[in-house]
């Protein structure tokens, strides 16, 4: 039997933004940190499981699973990001937005993916039902990621969990899109 | 009901909307021109895609998003293919933000984005640009993302019961003239290359896979 392709997306952000939450939406099998096998495939990330990661997977049809890695919160932890982002499709960046804490972190994550990659990244902007919730714009500013494409939700409602995925998805697909081929469609489309 | 039935006679017509998404989607440096049904002119200087956000130029864009247009065209003195415009003008937005349009109008609009082609959206948050109801725009994108062949009658239909005709239809005029509204083919057609394909083809499938989720 062939090999299953195995496409990966990560899910990082500083502590307690809803990752966790937001792969388990979006898995058809979770494993725990401690379950995680030593395969070939995984070995690495068995390393690293001890500071907490997050791990599902998808499985998407006969040939395709996804791999959701959950990478740990804080700054210091970012070269796990640069080993497992190779070959990812993306990330999602989830951020709460109402803790000052995760802000100043996320500054430094943010900054720092930005400087190693050019994948595409959604920002999820969650916690938005808390009082101290910092507008998007602020947010934005903060961060410093004010050409980002950002979403507010809640990892805790499913929609909001796929809708994250389903935006960078796009994201995807339209950085792997042909931009000529894109100009011949826009002549079809004229308002009549 | 007579005035009414006159207005009527001139079936609206919005292709100068196209020009305006022409001259603003890529790096177009020149001129509108256009001529009102009561033979009023206006133009609009277009720099490098980008519009100068003075009173002169809100009030030629007022009039043209708001006024039955003759004619209007694109005097083109150059593109710069290199550049990709991707901020939106800020005049647009404010004008955007002042215009209104009346029932009847407003129907028309509808009647002529519902015969798009199943629509790509683009996340921009336009609010950083000067736009008031980035809300609106924020949820047909969400809108978007959850349906393989989205188009705006689905958005009509989707559409919370709060946001008014109105804020519809100014998002899908705002998204459509800055090119952030795309026909779909253009995410699925040919890719770049294998590896582009690929990372296409998984991409799609987890699309799919999500949406039925
Ligand atoms: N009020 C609120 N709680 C949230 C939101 N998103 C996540 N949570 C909660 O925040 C806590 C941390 O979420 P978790 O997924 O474990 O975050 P992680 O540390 O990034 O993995 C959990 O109790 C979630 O239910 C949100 O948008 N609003
Ligand atoms: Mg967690």
């Amino acid at each position: 039997m062939a090999q299953k392709d195995i496409a990966k997306i990560l899910v990082t952000g500083p502590f307690a933004a809803g990752k966790t939450t937001l792969i388990r939406f979006v898995s058809s099998e979770q494993l725990l940190s401690k379950d995680v096998k030593a395969t070939d495939a995984l070995s690495r990330f068995k390393a690293m499981t001890t500071v907490g990661l997050d791990f599902g997977i998808l499985h998407v049809d006969d040939d395709l699973d996804v791999h959701l890695f959950g990478t740990p919160g804080q700054s210091r932890f970012n070269f796990m990001w640069k080993v497992l982002s190779r070959g990812a499709l993306g990330t999602i960046f989830l951020i709460d937005s109402s803790s000052q804490r995760a802000i100043d972190e996320g500054k430094k994550m943010y900054k720092y993916y930005r400087g190693k990659s050019d994948d595409p990244i959604v920002i999820g902007a969650t916690h938005r039902d808390k009082e101290d919730a910092r507008d998007l714009d602020a947010l934005a500013d903060e961060l410093g990621a004010q050409d980002a494409n950002m979403i507010p939700c809640d990892p805790r409602n499913k929609e909001d969990s796929k809708m994250l995925v389903l935006a960078l998805l796009e994201d995807v697909m339209r950085d792997e899109a042909d931009d000529e081929l894109e100009e011949e469609a826009l002549d079809d489309f004229e308002l009549m | 009901m007579s005035k009414e039935s006159d207005k009527k006679q001139k079936t609206s017509s919005f292709k100068h909307l196209g020009v305006l998404r022409k001259a603003l989607s890529k790096a177009h440096t020149g001129e509108i021109i256009y001529k009102t049904e009561r033979e009023e002119d206006g133009q609009i200087i277009v720099t490098t895609g980008d519009l100068i956000n003075d009173d002169e130029t809100l009030h030629a864009l007022e009039k043209l998003l708001t006024e039955s247009i003759a004619n209007c065209e694109l005097i083109t003195e150059r593109i710069d293919e290199e550049l990709e415009n991707s901020t939106p003008p800020m005049v647009l937005t404010r004008a955007m933000n002042d215009i209104h349009w009346d029932a009847e109008t407003l129907e028309e609009l509808k009647k002529t984005f519902a015969k798009l082609p199943p629509i790509d959206v683009k996340m921009m948050p336009l609010h950083r640009y000067g736009y008031s109801d980035g809300l609106t725009y924020l949820m047909l994108y969400q809108e978007s993302l959850k349906d393989e062949h989205f188009t705006t009658v689905k958005f009509f239909n989707e559409c919370p019961a709060y946001t008014t005709l109105e804020q519809q239809i100014k998002v899908l005029v705002l998204g459509y003239c800055l090119g952030l509204i795309n026909p779909q083919v253009s995410l699925k057609g040919k890719t770049k290359g294998a590896a582009s394909s690929r990372r296409m083809s998984m991409a799609s499938r987890i699309l799919d896979k999500i949406r039925g989720m």
